[in-house]
């Protein structure tokens, strides 16, 4: 069996495959249990990544403001120390150099932390749901969740008072996996 | 290149290196566990021995947060004196999911004292990296069901009433099978069972996500309404729902309420019923189980009800499921001495109910046993009961 690259299921995760392609994939997720983990794996991922912008311990905000003061300072350094009378030469002045390296940097790591992120439904508190891989339970940033194994068919159970459940048949008996939500 | 003008490159360059180098080199770490990341505790006079556990699991630092591939294999043996049909193992996550809670339940067991079987378990858990020490997963014994309906264990999550009633089905459901058998013989039997996965693969299914607490709701969702369930009635059910709604906006139902009557002599402590939701053009999917827990009791003759404060969310194929209508009807009974009920066949099979709901555990794991082994290894199989 032939199965999808990691890019592949990694698009359609997020929904961003075109409609054969992700066809073709759920296709091959309906038998691959191997594939459907790591679907879920790239699904949870994809939810944290976005949770992290609102991760207060990393402060981009911060990093991204000493960056620019630092380069500010670079340059207008550059501009104290640069010999008058050697202007064409001084275009490249270390000072200058490490200016435009940082510049470089900075943008590199602007696009870095920029980069476009999917929106996602806003989530109530703690939910429990179907996965294409098993039961997962999401509170805020933080996840958990049990994997379906080897189950050609599973058939999913949500409990009112907050749990789901997967059933599959394992080789000769019946695993149950269960999730609650406290 | 004057001095100056290195301290000068050097101040600039080296934030931005290091707080580059900071932010990417937590993308590259990946590894096992630490030893003790998994805490593995059956009690002493456990009627199961872990004989071995093998764990392949990793983790991998992505942003601030550490994911968890856990993948053990246990391998455990009954040591008790009875045969075993079932087992749970509660699987606790302090850390993650701040006491995410989850168990992995094994039924339709026939292990005979002596004999060793596996057990898988495979989770993903996402954390922040900075945590506290300590065991990232607990794995303990919730509870044992023995071929004499006999029961070990803390019972912390009614695992006995759901062993039993998966045990329960288990016996309705072969014995059904072994009356076709009886009545028709290999062929008949046959029929039923290709009935049965012809069945379960046209069974629709829906995809759920349930919340607690407050619901998040769309305005575009349009207008809630308060959605009345209707009731099938089984002539034999010791209990029956007498009133049933959930407020529904388009494919969300919240707070979903339950009242039902103790129509028998003995008391009962906790009824199941299966809730059923109709789309726009007429299909019928299960939606969920709703629970009347009462520890204390509901004597003959009188009601009880339930609220749940959740809210659950149906879709299918990546499609939100407008609800229509709901059904239910009374899945499961658990009186006061333990005795637990079920509906009978007989019930199931009259109307569409058969189409709609999920096969029984057991009448899943038939099925699929003459899928893979033939028509001779199910022959086999129901020989052993």
């Amino acid at each position: 069996m032939k199965h999808p690259d990691q890019a592949t299921l990694a698009l359609h995760a997020g929904g961003d495959l075109g409609k054969f392609a992700a066809w073709r994939t759920e296709r091959h997720l309906a038998c691959c249990a191997q594939c459907r983990q790591e679907l879920a794996a790239y699904e949870i991922t994809r939810e944290h990544l976005a949770a992290l912008h609102s991760l207060p311990g990393l402060a981009w905000g911060r990093l991204a403001s000493e960056m620019r003061a630092n380069i500010r300072l670079g340059l207008t350094a550059g501009e104290c120390v640069a010999p008058v009378s050697r202007r064409g030469w001084a275009l490249w002045t270390p000072a200058r150099l490490a200016a435009c390296a940082a510049a470089l940097a900075l943008a590199a790591a602007a696009v870095w932390i920029e980069r476009p992120v999917p929106v996602l439904a806003p989530t109530a508190g703690i939910v429990v749901e179907t996965t294409a891989g098993g039961v997962r339970l999401t509170r805020g940033g933080q996840a958990m969740g049990l994997l379906n194994r080897g189950g050609e068919s599973v058939t999913y159970t949500a409990g009112a008072q907050g749990s789901v459940e997967a059933r599959y048949v394992d080789t000769n008996y019946v695993t149950v996996n269960q999730v609650d939500v406290d | 290149m004057s001095i100056s003008n290195w301290k000068i490159a050097a101040k600039t360059v080296l934030p931005i290196a290091f707080g580059l180098a900071g932010a990417l080199s937590s993308f590259a770490q990946d590894g096992p566990l630490p030893a003790g990341s998994v805490n593995i505790d059956f009690p002493g006079d456990s009627p199961l021995a872990l004989l071995k556990s093998a764990d392949e699991s990793h983790a991998s630092a992505r942003g601030a947060a550490l994911a968890i591939d856990l993948h053990l294999a246990l391998t455990l043996r009954n040591i008790g004196p009875n045969r075993i049909r079932g087992l749970v193992l509660r699987v606790i996550s302090q850390e993650a999911a701040l006491g995410g809670k989850g168990s992995v339940s094994l039924t339709s067991l026939n292990i005979p004292t002596g004999e060793s079987f596996p057990v898988h378990i495979d989770m993903q858990l996402m954390r922040p990296s900075q945590s506290a020490a300590g065991p990232l997963v607990e794995v303990t014994l919730d509870g044992v069901l023995f071929q004499n309906l006999a029961f070990y264990g803390p019972n912390r999550l009614g695992s006995q009433r759901a062993l039993t009633a998966a045990e329960m089905e288990a016996g309705r459901d072969r014995q059904y099978f072994k009356g076709v058998l009886a009545r028709g013989g290999p062929e008949a039997l046959r029929r039923e069972v290709l009935d049965s996965l012809t069945r379960q693969a046209a069974r629709p299914q829906l995809d759920v996500r349930v919340s607690r607490g407050h619901a998040v709701t769309s305005a575009a969702l349009g207008p809630e309404h308060t959605e009345q369930f209707a009731f099938l009635e089984f002539p034999d059910s010791p209990v029956e729902a007498v009133e049933g709604r959930a407020q529904v906006a388009f494919n969300q139902a919240r707070q979903p309420r339950i009242q039902v009557r103790n129509r028998s002599t003995e008391p009962v402590r906790y009824v199941e019923v299966r809730w059923l939701v109709r789309d726009s053009t007429g299909h019928e999917y299960v939606a969920a189980k709703l629970p009347v827990s009462v520890p204390e009791g509901i004597a003959p003759g009188q009601t009880a009800g339930d609220t749940e404060e959740t809210s659950l969310e149906f879709r299918r194929n990546n499609r939100p499921v407008e609800i229509r209508g709901a059904v239910g009807f009374v899945s499961q009974v658990q009186f006061s001495n333990g005795r637990v009920w079920v509906p009978a066949r007989r019930d199931l099979d009259s109307g569409t109910l058969l189409d709609v709901l999920p096969p029984s555990a057991e009448e899943e794991r038939l099925t699929n046993l003459y899928r893979r082994n033939g028509l001779d290894a199910l022959l086999q199989e129901l020989k052993k009961y």
